[in-house]
């Protein structure tokens, strides 16, 4: 189940950045 | 050209139909020079339109534009609804869009899915749902994707 501690730092990297980009995507869009 | 290529062909096109479709709904409603947020659909249209099918016919690429498919989806679908809550006060008023991009989604399974087709008897392999690239690798995606979206806009004012 909690393979995934595990990963390569690749795959901890890219979802670091992935969850900050959402997170400012949030942020960002105002409608 | 195989019959296979020859779908594979098809499927790409209805693809680039697609996408092109939904990039010349957002040119007409929100009008990329009026508003930094409407950057997003005319960024991610102009990705889908020309970069993606490219990606999607090679197969080094395949996998990188089975991903981003799926991820343009997700994030189509979070700030559609996302818009309809606040212009429309319903999170539901874009459905008809929020359905024609899973339309997309489901276009670029099928090609991955093809791609990875050994023979026409091949068996789906069973389990693994929530393991990539299966159907709950992208449920998975897309909660994660709604949760963070949503804590950026309501605590990061």
């Amino acid at each position: 189940m909690f393979r995934f501690m595990l990963y390569k730092p690749g795959w901890w990297i890219l979802h670091i950045v992935a969850i900050a980009f959402v997170f400012w995507l949030g942020h960002a869009i105002r409608f | 050209m195989t019959r296979k290529s020859t779908l594979k062909l098809t499927l790409i096109a209805a693809l680039v139909f697609l996408a092109l479709g939904g990039w010349l709904l957002h040119l007409r409603t929100h009008p990329p020079l009026q508003e930094a947020e409407n950057l997003v659909p005319f960024i991610s249209g102009i990705a889908s339109v020309v970069i993606l099918p490219v990606m999607f016919w090679f197969r080094p690429t395949l996998a990188y534009a089975y991903v981003i498919n799926g991820m343009l989806v997700i994030l189509g679908t979070i700030t559609m609804t996302h818009f309809s809550i606040v212009e429309l006060g319903t999170p539901f008023g874009l459905l008809a869009d929020i359905a024609l991009l899973w339309g997309k989604f489901a276009v670029g399974k099928a090609i991955f899915d093809l791609e990875m087709l050994k023979d026409d008897k091949d068996i789906q392999p069973k389990g693994r749902y929530f393991r990539y690239p299966n159907t709950g690798w992208w449920l998975v995606h897309l909660v994660a994707w709604s949760v963070v979206y949503a804590a950026g806009n309501i605590l990061w004012k």
